[in-house]
């Protein structure tokens, strides 16, 4: 079994730091269109990839699914409505017109 | 039993294994586009990368433990993460399809006023047509002057 849990956890970390190696080779070479980039989402994307490796970090430490702490579902969650905030606001003339028509 | 968890084990490593490998190779061929992650566009959604990713982490962390401990771990402690992500992505799911809704009904609006306004050019210029097609109008008689002789009381 120790070599299953291994396994996992190669699979896992591999999984994690392949996909933040790719979205950060794209930004490097211009993958990412960082030229209209906007702060609430670079925001996010940072905020789900550290909140990522934080818990897989806990959950391998402690071996256990372990209670994500209130400082980190605040941070995740403020990022989250700042995000959809921010992307109501761009939208709200449509989506208002949308909540109005029958 | 001990060599069918293992089995269990194995096969599961490599069903989740075939799938984050074929994400990744996606991610990298660029066929899960990239390109418009960070500056807000439909085809890019952050929300929808993010529940990726906290599907995976989640599902092989729970595959870790499963392993580890020989049973079903308690998932309680992992609702809030996917929670979280799953809530914003079915929320910005909603907020785009009620925009794109309104925007589908101002398109259809739109086509409607061109093709009446169309249909009232037409009929003005018929309009037009016919009345070119008509005699002109002959002038009418005046009317009988009245005799000199008579007074009018």
């Amino acid at each position: 079994m120790s070599v299953l849990r291994a396994l996992i956890q190669v699979e896992v970390w591999l999984f994690l730091g392949a996909v933040s190696l790719i979205v950060l080779h794209r930004l490097v070479s211009g993958g990412i269109n960082i030229g209209q980039a906007q702060l609430n989402r670079a925001q996010l994307l940072l905020s789900v990839i550290a909140v990522a490796a934080y818990y897989l970090a806990m959950v391998i430490s402690r071996r256990e699914l372990p209670s994500v702490p209130g400082a980190v579902i605040a941070a995740l969650g403020s990022s989250n409505v700042i995000h959809l905030a921010s992307t109501l606001a761009q939208r709200w003339p449509a989506t208002i017109g949308s909540w109005k028509s029958p | 039993m001990h060599n069918l968890a293992l089995a269990i084990g194995i096969v599961g490593i490599i069903i989740v294994g075939a799938i984050a490998a074929a994400v990744v190779r996606d991610l990298w061929n660029g066929k899960i586009d990239l390109t418009k992650l960070l500056s807000g566009d439909d085809a890019a959604s952050l929300s929808r990368f993010q529940f990726l990713i906290f599907t995976f982490i989640i599902g092989l962390s729970y595959l870790y433990v499963a392993v580890d401990k020989e049973t079903l771990p308690d998932v309680a402690n992992a609702w809030a993460l996917l929670g979280i992500s799953g809530g914003s992505y079915v929320l910005g799911k909603g907020i785009q399809m009620s925009a794109d809704t309104a925007q589908k009904a101002q398109d259809h609006t739109t086509r409607q006023a061109e093709a009446a306004a169309q249909q009232a050019q037409a009929v003005a210029e018929q309009a037009r047509l016919a009345a070119q097609r008509l005699p002109p109008p002959q002038p009418t008689a005046a009317p009988p002057p009245a005799p000199s002789g008579q007074t009018q009381s």
